[in-house]
C-alpha cells in the first residue's frame, strides 16, 4: 500500500463514519399536526373528521413474537415504543405453519387494571376471547398441518398497556411466544389487508 | 519556535475554555444526588463533622469534596448536622446546594482533557494532532457526567493522567532518574488512595523498569528504580493520608466499639478489616455489567429522571459512542499490533510509540481480566481508566501507522482528523441532554437509544 493510498482509505472511512452519524443525528421529518380521520362501521364510513394528532394513528411493524412489556404507552422490546397509550387497537396478523397439525395450547396475559378485549383467531375462526379486566387466559384450538392464518386483535381503551401471547402442542412441555419458531412450527409475515374489508368492529384509521 | 510555542498556547487556551464550558459550567445542576453522591456526600460530611467511621474508599478524594464544602461554605444555612449518616436516613436535607461539595470533582475533572492533551503532546510531540484527539476526553459524555458529580473518579483520572504523562516523559525522554521514578510514584499513590483500582497503573514503573533494562541498564539498578517508584512514595502517601484520616476523624471515646476496632486493625494492616469491607460490597445490581461488556457501553446507568408527564429529564452515564467505537477499535487494533511483534516477528518502526501501546494495552487487559474475578457487582462506571487507555491507544496507533503522512503533512490525514473531531462534537451535543438534565419527550430520548446493548430506559428504572 503507497502512501497516498493509505490516507485516502482513512480518508473514506471517516467520510464513511461522517455519513453515519449524519444519518442517526438527522432529525426526522415533523409529524403533521393534523390527521385526517374517518370512523367506519361494518365496512362502511359512518363519519370524517380532522384533529388535532394527539396520538400514532396507523402503523405497520413486522414484529418477531408478542411480547409487549407493562408500560402505559404501548412498547415493544425490540421496536421500542410505538407511540400509542390509550384507545389503541392492535391487529396482529401471522402465518402459523404446523409440520404435522395437532392441538394447540394459547396463553395470553395482559395487565391488571385495565380495559383490554382481545380475540384469537385461527384461519379466519375465533377460538377464544376475552373482555374486561383479563390477566390470563387459555384457549386451545386444532391447527391443519401446513400454513394456518393467526389473528390476535387487542383493544385497549384506559389503563396500562400489555400483551403477551404464548403458544404450546399440548403434546409439548416447553411454551413459546407467538412468533418464536419451535422446531415442528414456524412463522412467516402475512400480508395485511385494509382494515376495514375485514373488520366488522367499528375502527379509527386515517383517511388516505 | 516561537510560533510553536504560540500555536501550543493557542490549543491549551482553546481547551481550558472549552473544558470550562463543558465541564465546569453550572456544575451544581441537578440540585439533587447523583449516582453514588449520596455515598460520598455523607463520607465528606464525617470528615467535616469529625466523625470517624468506616469508608469503602480511601481518603484522599472525600477529602477533597469535604475541602469544597468548607472552603465555599454553601450550606451554611442548612441544617447539615445528620448528613454523615445520610445513607442511613437516605436523604439530603431540602435547601442543600451541591456547589461545595462537586466544586473539587469538578475542577480537577475539568482540568483533565488539558492533562489529556499534554499527555497525547509528550508521547507524541505533534502539537495539531494531539489537540485534535484530544477531543477524544474532551467530548466524551461519560466522563463528563462522572466528572460533574461529587464522585471520586474526576479527581482520580486528574492524578492518572499526571501519573500518565510522568510515565511518558521517563520513556520517550529516557530520564531513568531517582526523582522520576519516586515522582511516578507518588502520583501513582495519589491516585491510589482517591479510588483503590488505580493501583493497576502500578504496572507502569514496571514497564519504566523494564524499558530502562533494555536499554542497557543493569538489572540491579532497574529493579532498584521500581522498588522507589512502586514502595516508598505509595507507602509514604498511604500512611500520610491513614494518619489524616485519623486526626480529621479521630476515634472518641464514645464511638461506636466495631468502627475502633476496624481503625485499629486498618492501622495493623489487618485482612480482617478488608474481608469485612468486602461483604458488605453490593453482589446483584441490576445497574451492574459484566466487565467484558464495557467496550461496547453495556450499560448504561440512569444518574437521575424526573417528569411532568410530557416530557422528562435524564442523567445518564452514557458515552460519546463516536470516542468509544474508536478505543474499543484501538484496543483491538492494539492487541493485533502486539501479536504481530510477538508471534509474527513484526519489526516495529517507532519502538518507542510501540512501547507506549504495548503497554497501555497491558495495562487495559489486566485491568478488565482482573475485573473478571472480582467477586461483586461492577458498573460501566468502573471502566474509566480502561476508556482513557483505549483512547491513548487511539492516538498512538494513528501516529503509528501515518507516520510518514504526518512527517510529509499530508493533507488527508489532517483533513480526516479535523472531520472525525467535527463528528465527535457533533455526536457529543446529541446525547448532551442526557449528560446536563436536558428536558426530552420519550420520541427524542428513542432516538439516542442506537444499541439495545446500553439499555437505555425512558421510564425510571426500578
Amino acid at each position: 500500500m503507497t502512501r497516498s493510498r493509505r490516507a485516502h482509505y482513512l480518508a473514506a472511512i471517516v467520510l464513511l463514519t461522517g455519513m453515519f452519524y449524519t444519518m442517526m443525528l438527522w432529525p426526522p421529518a415533523p409529524i403533521p399536526q393534523k390527521i385526517n380521520m374517518m370512523l367506519v362501521c361494518n365496512q362502511e364510513p359512518i363519519e370524517s373528521m380532522a384533529q388535532q394528532r394527539t396520538w400514532k394513528s396507523w402503523s405497520h411493524d413486522y414484529i418477531d413474537k408478542v411480547d409487549f412489556p407493562v408500560g402505559w404507552e404501548l412498547t415493544h422490546y425490540r421496536l421500542g415504543s410505538l407511540g400509542a397509550k390509550t384507545n389503541i387497537f392492535l391487529d396482529l396478523r401471522t402465518i402459523m405453519s404446523s409440520q404435522d397439525g395437532g392441538e394447540y395450547e394459547y396463553t395470553v396475559i395482559t395487565d391488571y387494571f385495565s380495559l383490554s378485549e382481545i380475540m384469537i383467531s385461527i384461519n379466519g375462526k375465533p377460538i377464544g376471547s376475552h373482555k374486561g379486566d383479563l390477566v390470563e387466559s387459555r384457549f386451545v384450538a386444532h391447527l391443519a398441518p401446513g400454513d394456518n392464518l393467526l389473528e390476535i386483535n387487542y383493544i385497549q381503551t384506559v389503563g396500562l398497556n400489555s400483551l403477551k401471547v404464548f403458544y404450546r402442542p399440548l403434546n409439548s412441555k416447553r411454551t413459546y411466544y407467538v412468533g418464536q419458531d419451535s422446531d415442528r412450527t414456524h412463522f412467516a409475515p402475512a400480508p395485511f389487508a385494509r382494515a376495514q374489508q375485514r373488520m366488522s368492529a367499528a375502527i379509527v384509521y386515517p383517511s388516505a | 519556535m516561537k510560533q510553536k510555542h504560540l500555536v501550543l498556547l493557542a490549543y491549551t487556551s482553546i481547551i481550558l475554555i472549552a473544558s470550562y464550558f463543558i465541564y465546569f459550567r453550572n456544575y451544581h445542576i441537578p440540585e439533587d444526588t447523583l449516582w453514588d453522591e449520596i455515598y460520598t456526600i455523607s463520607s465528606a460530611y464525617s470528615y467535616i463533622n469529625r466523625e470517624a467511621r468506616v469508608e469503602y474508599h480511601p481518603p484522599l478524594g472525600l477529602a477533597f469534596i469535604a475541602l469544597g464544602e468548607v472552603l465555599l461554605q454553601p450550606n451554611s444555612t442548612v441544617e447539615t448536622q445528620g448528613l454523615s449518616k445520610a445513607i442511613d436516613v437516605g436523604a439530603i436535607p431540602p435547601g442543600f446546594s451541591f456547589k461545595g461539595v462537586r466544586f473539587f470533582p469538578a475542577l480537577l475533572g475539568s482540568l483533565c482533557p488539558l492533562l489529556f492533551f499534554i499527555l497525547l503532546y509528550l508521547s507524541v510531540p505533534n502539537i495539531h494532532f494531539a489537540g485534535l484527539f484530544s477531543s477524544l476526553y474532551l467530548f466524551d459524555n461519560a466522563l463528563i457526567v462522572q466528572s460533574r458529580g461529587a464522585h471520586l473518579e474526576g479527581m482520580q483520572l486528574f492524578f492518572i493522567l499526571m501519573g500518565l504523562s510522568c510515565f511518558v516523559y521517563i520513556v520517550t525522554r529516557g530520564n531513568f532518574s531517582k526523582a522520576a521514578y519516586a515522582c511516578l510514584g507518588f502520583l501513582v499513590g495519589l491516585a491510589i488512595i482517591i479510588k483503590v483500582n488505580s493501583a493497576i497503573l502500578l504496572i507502569l514503573p514496571i514497564a519504566a523498569g523494564a524499558m530502562q533494562y533494555t536499554t542497557g541498564c543493569s538489572r540491579r539498578k532497574a529493579i532498584a528504580r521500581i522498588s522507589i517508584a512502586l514502595a516508598i512514595p505509595a507507602a509514604i502517601v498511604l500512611l500520610a493520608m491513614l494518619k489524616m484520616h485519623l486526626l480529621a476523624a479521630p476515634l472518641q471515646n464514645e464511638q461506636p466499639p466495631g468502627v475502633k476496632r476496624y481503625f485499629n486493625q486498618m492501622t495493623s494492616m489487618n485482612p480482617a478489616a478488608f474481608d469485612r469491607l468486602a461483604k458488605v460490597m453490593p453482589q446483584n445490581d441490576a445497574n451492574a455489567s459484566h466487565p467484558m461488556s464495557w467496550p461496547v457501553g453495556h450499560k448504561s446507568i440512569q444518574y437521575r429522571w424526573s417528569t411532568d408527564m410530557k416530557n422528562s429529564r435524564f442523567v445518564y452515564f452514557q458515552g460519546n459512542p463516536a470516542a468509544w467505537w474508536v478505543g474499543f477499535c484501538a484496543i483491538v487494533m492494539g492487541i493485533a499490533l502486539v501479536i504481530a511483534r510477538y508471534v509474527f516477528g513484526l519489526d516495529p518502526h517507532s519502538k518507542k510509540i510501540f512501547f507506549m501501546i504495548q503497554t497501555y494495552v497491558l495495562v487495559y487487559a489486566v485491568y478488565i481480566i482482573t475485573l473478571v474475578f472480582v467477586d461483586r457487582a461492577l458498573y460501566l462506571t468502573h471502566y474509566m481508566i480502561p476508556l482513557v487507555l483505549s483512547f491513548l491507544v487511539a492516538y498512538l496507533l494513528f501516529c503509528y501507522i501515518f507516520f510518514k503522512e504526518i512527517a510529509n503533512k499530508s493533507k488527508a490525514v489532517y483533513c480526516a482528523a479535523a472531520f472525525y473531531v467535527v463528528q465527535l462534537f457533533a455526536v457529543y451535543v446529541f446525547f448532551s441532554p442526557l449528560s446536563y438534565y436536558h428536558e426530552l419527550s420519550r420520541r427524542d430520548f428513542n432516538r439516542r437509544a442506537w444499541n439495545n446493548l446500553w439499555e437505555l430506559h425512558y421510564d425510571q428504572e426500578p
